[in-house]
């Protein structure tokens, strides 16, 4: 088993008191503007030692400066952000995840576009670290959502370099870019939960990653699966979001479990849903301004006739059963559009 | 050979190190509002120079003893 002296990142001496660890973390761009816990080597190797892997076990390489993620790396960032050692194994999932070429981490890093990286966790490992799908999921309060997800854009940013003003180059950004980390409600939905549709078994652990622009709140206070449905459809058929303009990505919409069951209960299967939205988000061609100032854009266009796409195919929009019960609210998460969602199993041997 | 706007140069330095071509040949644009808010002939004028510039970039960098 690995020990402290195993760990090959340099130190830097620091005074003892949180507020000089604090502006130490500033002064080097480690930090997201929040103080963080200090990575002293005792720290990293308790947090290496959750992971069950050797400190130089490499993960992957996080662009856009193809920073290598090692497992010590992300045991370093990991404690910073507050997490648990047991949660390592999600982290390393989720690194895995966010390396996939299809996720494009090199675009969703750099672009003007305000996307983060949104995390789903699946399978038993929710409620063994206490990931919340229920109430609040997206919110504060719990934290292996908010340590999680904090983690991760720890990562993004130290590994990845994508440092705001100079590589991180979004107009606005968002708040998810701070964090972005909830379990699906496997428990209260009726549905297949989401690494089942993505080819693992209900018993395995695992991370999805999504790129997100951001979350738009829709109020649905209906008892007609087709009146929820339409409500919905009208936050997502917006043409500002960048999945029409770059006609792909995954368009994710959080739905509580009530309306997995009302859906269901009026013959709406996941599927079902995915196709109607799709048929029902499709813009008419002469609604959208054409001129511009990127030259040919309506290119990457995905077509149906005169009609404009919300995404390729009804399959790419991801469906998430997440939060409380009742069927008032669903959450929808425009896509970065060029990006593809990526699931990884969680290892936990 | 890099083409990058002047805003975007510190990311163009770290993608060219994730790439593993950290010291490619650059030439750099005028910002954004310089080039694509403008009337077509302050393009031309940008593009012709920057194509001059490639060209003398690239020379340099073929030349047998060049940097």
């Amino acid at each position: 088993m690995a020990q402290a002296r195993d760990l090959t990142s340099s130190s830097l001496p620091a005074d003892d008191s949180p507020e000089s660890v604090f502006q130490l973390m500033l002064d080097q761009d480690w930090s997201d503007g929040l103080p963080v816990i200090p990575p002293t080597p005792d720290r990293v190797h308790s947090m290496v030692e959750g992971s069950r892997r050797d400190p130089s076990h490499l993960v992957g390489y996080i662009n856009p400066e193809g920073g290598a993620a090692t497992v010590e790396k992300i045991a370093v960032n990991a404690v910073m952000a507050g997490c648990l050692p047991e949660y390592m194994p999600v982290l390393i999932a989720a690194v895995q995840a966010i390396t996939e070429p299809g996720f494009n981490i090199h675009g969703i890093q750099t672009t003007t576009n305000p996307v983060a990286p949104a995390l789903i966790i699946n399978g038993p490992i929710r409620n063994q670290l206490g990931v919340n799908s229920g109430r609040g999921c997206l919110g504060p309060g719990w934290r292996a959502n908010a340590t999680i997800g904090r983690a991760l854009r720890f990562l993004l940013i130290n590994v990845g370099n994508a440092k705001p003003l100079t590589t991180d180059m979004a107009i606005h950004g968002m708040p998810g870019k701070y964090t972005f980390c909830f379990g699906e409600n496997e428990e209260e939905s009726v549905w297949d939960p989401l690494q089942v549709e993505r080819g693992l078994a209900p018993d395995q652990s695992a991370v999805t990653v999504v790129g997100s622009q951001g979350t738009s709140n829709c109020l649905t206070l209906y008892k007609e699966a087709e009146s929820i449905l339409t409500v919905i459809a009208s936050a997502m058929a917006d043409f500002s979001d960048n999945n029409y303009l770059l006609g792909g990505g995954n368009p994710m919409l959080v739905l509580s479990p009530g309306h997995s069951r009302v859906l269901t209960e009026q013959g709406f299967t996941k599927q079902a849903v995915k196709e109607w939205l799709f048929e029902h988000c499709k813009i008419p061609l002469d609604r959208i301004p054409q001129e511009t100032s990127i030259v040919h854009y309506e290119k990457e266009f995905v077509r149906d006739g005169d009609l404009v796409c919300l995404c390729r195919s009804p399959e790419d929009i991801v469906v998430v059963v997440a939060g409380g019960p009742e069927p008032y609210h669903a959450t929808y998460c425009a896509s970065f559009g060029d990006t593809q969602a990526a699931t990884k199993l969680v290892a936990t041997d | 050979m890099v083409l990058v706007t002047e805003r975007f140069v510190p990311l163009a330095k770290a993608s060219m190190k994730g790439n593993g071509v950290p010291d490619a040949p650059m030439v750099v644009l005028p910002k954004t509002e310089l080039t694509e808010y403008v009337p077509p002939e302050t393009v031309r004028v940008v593009a012709r120079e920057t194509v001059a510039q490639i060209i003398a970039q690239l020379s340099t960098a073929a030349a047998p003893n060049g940097p």
